[in-house]
């Protein structure tokens, strides 16, 4: 099979970096990986781009970045199947990957998103963009595992996504993950305290006027920031404007829109795991409902609301 | 110490009480030579073999013969193995249990021959008992995995059968609508509830690659022309979904059942959650 030349040179580029002791005995047997990356066969292409992102955690983290290097030059090449390949393997990696000059390499997947117009390469150079270090997995990482020690790097984190890269799928998620993060950190006990909620408010109120403006390339989390700026104010003893927030929200939804709920208010506990969908305009006209009866908002009790739905 | 330094009239006290190397450990006396003779093969001369003059000839080993019970294991444990192979051959649709069932019995030969050999068992009678009580125990540490593993591979298989249905029917529309000449197909992600679920990617074959349907929440578009005759559709999560299911990757969703509505131009795919 003719391959273009270029395509040639970056896999014997990537070959001897990765077997140099720089790179170690990383890519033994990278080039005939990458040839089958450009494999007519569909399964031998499925398999390569596994293979190679297996590879790619495979090596030692302090050697990672020349390999990383490489690939990313190689994305230089036209060829779909390279392309999508090293950007397939980029964001399957478990391990957060990092370039020499990662903020170039950052700025070069971008950019080759920007441009391109297939969607499936589109999606695969997103999410390899945002598998990289300091990107959303690696700030949805601390949030999933409740990591709170270095709030700054963490908020940082998020703030760069949805503001350096803002036409990115994820930009949506950063923005609204932030706020949620900031909640459950005063939920975990960050020594910042209650402030830590009234700014996250102040994103959530950011992410929602940013989607209703059609900021983001796509709008799947305006309900559900909606409803958890709401839970915030009843966090804040704030009934009124929960309240208010909720009666705001059933105006602007539909049942044909979902909210996912994980927990209502962050607890570690595992009874307070919902993990479900519920119609937008009923949940947040059932939680107004239940809010409103409450003599104090700091009655409100997360279990009440989670059985009050699952019996409507 | 070697045998010749044995002053005469000293003999080794373990000579007679226990078989010497080489007496197949069966826990019988070995054969003894009469006194005098001399065995076949020996250069040794008789009056320097162990016991010295006069004394006990040399014992020397034999070839141990099968007795007719153990013929008898042997044969039963081959032709029952035999049996659950032609059975497994005749009975496609029992074969896992078969193959596992002919697996133990040949573990059980092999094992009991060992043991044999070895000297755990020395008499031919107990190797039947011994047979019996290999098997069992092969049975009972295995039986349970076995149970566990024919469960989940029938499930694989019905699921499997449940998929390929769901693909032919799939099929059967796709090309319905090439034949309308509809310029896109809309499909929208539902749950069983008919709820929107916006977790997942509409993967589908398009010569010569596999494409990405443009997902707009939990409708998903393709161009037909893009679709390739008879081309799978799949389905996969989309790592922009919560990450609280995409990090642990416990959710997956599978196509439960699929409606095309001709009026309002979509293919409906109604999904179910399942656990990974």
């Amino acid at each position: 099979m003719w391959r273009p030349p270029f395509t040639t040179f970056m896999l014997c580029f990537v070959s001897i970096a990765s077997t140099s002791p720089v790179g170690g005995q990383v890519f033994p047997d990278l080039p005939n990986l990458t040839r089958k990356l450009q494999s007519g066969i569909t399964a031998e292409r499925r398999n390569a781009r596994d293979d190679l992102a297996i590879s790619l955690d495979r090596i030692p983290r302090d050697q990672l970045a020349p390999a990383v290097d490489a690939l990313v030059r190689a994305l230089d090449d036209k060829d779909y199947r390279v392309q999508l390949g090293i950007a397939v393997a980029l964001g399957k990696t478990k391990v957060r990957w990092r370039a020499t000059d990662h903020e170039g390499a950052l700025q070069k997947l971008y950019s080759l998103y920007n441009r391109a117009e297939d969607e499936t390469l589109k999606r695969s150079l997103d999410d390899a963009l945002n598998n990289a270090e300091g990107m959303y997995w690696d700030c949805i990482q601390d949030y999933n595992n409740d990591v709170i020690s270095d709030l700054p790097r963490t908020k940082d984190c998020f703030r760069r996504v949805y503001s350096d890269f803002g036409r990115s799928r994820y930009a949506e998620n950063a923005n609204f993950y932030l706020g949620q993060y900031l909640t459950r950190a005063y939920r975990l006990g960050h020594p910042n305290g209650r402030a830590l909620v009234v700014e996250s408010n102040g994103v959530f109120d950011e992410f929602i006027n940013k989607s209703r403006a059609g900021a983001f390339v796509k709008s799947e989390w305006l309900e559900d920031g909606l409803f958890y700026r709401a839970l915030n104010d009843s966090l804040l003893g704030d009934k009124k404007g929960a309240v208010t927030q909720l009666a705001q929200m059933e105006k602007l939804v539909s049942d044909e829109q979902q909210v996912y709920v994980y927990q209502f208010i962050f607890s570690r506990e595992r009874n307070a795991i919902v993990d479900a969908y519920f119609p937008a305009k009923k949940l947040a006209g059932i939680t107004r409902t239940y809010v409103e009866r409450l003599p104090t908002i700091d009655r409100f009790d997360a279990a009440e609301l989670k059985a009050l739905l699952s019996t409507e | 110490m070697d045998q010749s330094e044995r002053s005469p009239g000293k003999q080794d006290p373990t000579a007679t009480d226990k078989p010497s190397i080489g007496a197949q450990g069966n826990g019988q006396e070995p054969p003894r030579l009469p006194p005098g003779s001399h065995a076949p093969g020996s250069t040794a001369d008789p009056g320097t073999a162990v016991g010295g003059g006069g004394g006990k000839p040399l014992e020397l080993p034999r070839h141990e013969q099968f007795s007719s019970i153990e013929y008898a294991v042997i044969i039963l444990i081959m032709a029952a193995a035999l049996g659950s192979f032609f059975v497994l051959i005749i009975y496609y649709d029992q074969a896992r249990f078969w193959q596992y069932l002919f697996i133990l019995l040949f573990l059980t030969l092999v094992l009991v021959g060992v043991l044999r050999a070895v000297g755990a068992i020395q008499k031919p009678t107990i190797v039947l008992g011994g047979s019996i009580v290999v098997f069992a125990a092969l049975w009972w540490i295995t039986s349970d995995q076995f149970r566990q593993f024919d469960l989940t591979q029938n499930d694989r298989e019905k699921l499997q059968s449940e998929r390929d249905r769901l693909q032919q029917e799939l099929n059967r529309v796709l090309a319905g609508l090439q034949q309308l000449n509809e310029k896109e197909l809309l499909i929208v992600t539902v749950n069983l509830n008919d709820r929107p679920i916006r977790d997942v990617l509409v993967k589908y074959e398009s010569d010569p690659d596999e494409k990405t349907a443009r997902k707009e929440g939990h409708r998903h578009i393709i161009p037909i022309k893009q679709l390739a005759n008879g081309g799978p559709i799949r389905l996969e999560l989309d790592r922009t979904a919560p990450p609280e299911r995409v990090e642990t990757e416990a959710a997956r969703y599978e196509i439960d059942r699929l409606i095309y509505l001709r009026e309002q131009q979509q293919l409906r795919l109604f999904l179910q959650r399942v656990q990974s």
